[in-house]
């Protein structure tokens, strides 16, 4: 094996089969916690033809036919039409070469260790306590692969959907509307409203409501049980960041808006009233703002 | 107006000092600046150095009241960094990544870079400190002051500014070839290639007060090259 130095950041995806399924919130955890890897998505997928699906992940993998036919027939019996979907940037590639001839092919050292471990854990295991090869996870090898395989999952522009720059100036979440024009303005905190999802997952809407009102603030003045609640209702579906109750407890710790090296990483709103602002991004950090007992927040406004 | 807050340019311009970048047409006071006035920049990376100029500004938005306005263009690579106090424009920052566009000159591409590559450093003196700002080379902000007066003089009389700080810093006949030379180098004007030009200018009714030398000039730029053209026909068949 031959390791290739690679400073460069790389996205992989893990794909977690309906037989894992039980295990998800410790699998999610391990991948979270894992060194230089950095979860950006985690989404449900939901397809009738679980077999084509199957078919489609393998199909740019470098290992033989047989071993992919032999390693996901347990897979094409389930009945289940979901598979969770976990993006993640890995922050340090190890990439080696591996495999002979026609499937010599590069792979992340990282990202391998990382799945190992995941399916030791929590592969079926024979009655001698020695895992079962029905795999729980599956992993890419490479950011082509990545690309290869969020087409499938239904994004059209590929890993593109999710490295795009909405604006040319500052660091912008990939799901904001690109925009050339903003204003940086110091607001009441009060004027600052949020989105926040209502209803079960089966039925929902979406409402503006005042910051005091959401599940974020709540969470901070002795309510944690509305947000814990919050996120397992909607996670996966329509809140597709990774966000958990620890994952904000984290960043409550030692936080300090806009400090070294966040100093760009404004709370961004619209305007959606006049002097009434709407959160795109940040409502986790202006909730703690208000909960500090901030009276005013520096925001950036789109136009 | 007094109660306007002062902005720090020399904190500025020292957090920007290693990128590669010139201030063109320093105005005369600098680093004190008239409320509304802009600072012309050209730098090769527009996002690292308006994000300098960002994270500097946060302490305005925050301490002062200062609002920010950032619009980019992102066809010219041009992105104006606006500090208001209220509704007032107290400073703009013009930022461009490479050349600005103009309307009726056009400028090669890698004056661009010429312009950086040929850049001076220039000690400022502000009160007690000193700090050191990118500008031009001396040839190049004669062009650009040129060109600038070149594209307003029509419509903007004080432009003629520029015009006379040409003739007063052009001081022999060799600074006059070197600045012909240099500016013929690197700059077209409009209509030169495109016979229709003047045409379209007249359609876009943007020629509404010129005097008569201007469209003289502008009918035998219109024309000139018709009458090569023609002027060869004639010698061909000859």
């Amino acid at each position: 094996m031959q390791k290739t130095p690679n400073n460069k950041s790389q996205h992989c995806v893990f794909i977690l089969w309906s037989n894992g399924f039980k295990h998800a919130p410790e699998i999610i955890d391990i991948i979270r916690n894992y060194p230089e890897i950095e979860i950006q998505k985690v989404f449900l997928y939901q397809t009738d033809k679980i077999k084509k699906f199957i078919d489609q992940v393998y199909a740019n993998d470098d290992i033989p036919k047989v071993h992919i036919r032999k390693k996901t027939k347990y897979i094409k019996k389930s009945k289940n039409p979901n598979v969770a979907v976990v993006l993640a940037i890995n922050h340090r590639p190890e990439e080696i070469l591996r495999g002979r001839g026609e499937f010599r092919h590069i792979e992340c050292q990282r990202v391998k260790d990382l799945k190992d471990k995941i399916r030791n854990q929590f592969n079926p295991k024979k009655a001698d306590g020695s895992r079962i090869e029905e795999h729980v996870i599956h992993a890419t090898d490479s950011e082509h692969h990545v690309d290869y395989l969020l087409r499938v999952l239904g994004y059209k522009e590929g890993l593109q959907h999710f490295t795009k720059t909405p604006n040319q100036i500052i660091p912008v979440p990939h799901h904001i509307k690109s925009f050339s024009h903003f204003t940086l303005k110091k607001v009441p905190i009060d004027s600052i409203y949020c989105h926040i999802l209502t209803g079960t997952r089966h039925s929902f809407s979406t409402e503006i409501m005042p910051l005091k009102d959401s599940p974020h603030y709540k969470f901070l003045t002795g309510q944690p049980e509305i947000y814990e609640e919050y996120i397992k209702e909607f996670s996966g579906i329509y809140i597709t960041d990774d966000y958990s109750p620890q994952k904000f407890s984290n960043l409550i710790k030692d936080f300090s808006y806009l400090s070294p090296p966040h100093e760009l990483n404004y709370i961004i709103t619209d305007e959606f009233q006049l002097n009434k602002y709407v959160i795109r991004n940040g409502l986790h950090r202006t909730a703690i703002l208000k909960s500090q007992g901030y009276k005013e927040a520096l925001i950036l406004i789109k136009e | 107006m007094d109660n306007i807050p002062k902005i720090n340019i020399a904190e500025i311009f020292k957090e920007i000092e290693d990128l590669n970048y010139i201030l063109i047409k320093k105005p005369e006071h600098f680093p004190a600046y008239y409320t509304g006035s802009d600072l012309d920049i050209i730098c090769d990376n527009k996002k690292e150095l308006i994000q300098k100029i960002l994270i500097i500004g946060n302490v305005y938005v925050e301490k002062h009241n200062f609002e920010i306005r950032v619009s980019s263009n992102e066809n010219t690579k041009h992105t104006k960094v606006d500090f208001y106090f209220g509704e007032m424009l107290v400073l703009r920052f013009d930022v461009h990544e490479g050349l600005p566009k103009f309307k009726n000159v056009k400028i090669r591409d890698d004056y661009s870079n010429s312009l950086l590559e040929n850049k001076q450093k220039l000690e400022i003196k502000d009160k007690e400190k000193t700090f050191t700002i990118n500008i031009p080379a001396d040839i190049d902000e004669l062009i650009f002051r040129y060109i600038e007066y070149y594209e307003w003089f029509e419509r903007r009389p004080d432009k003629l500014k520029h015009l006379k700080y040409v003739e007063d810093n052009i001081k022999n006949e060799n600074d006059k070839k070197t600045f012909f030379d240099r500016l013929h180098l690197y700059m077209d004007l409009v209509g030169k290639d495109d016979i229709s030009a003047p045409a379209k200018q007249f359609k876009q009714n943007k020629l509404v007060q010129t005097n008569i030398k201007t469209k003289i000039k502008r009918e035998l730029k219109y024309h000139a090259p018709l009458i090569y053209k023609t002027l060869i026909k004639i010698k061909r068949k000859l």
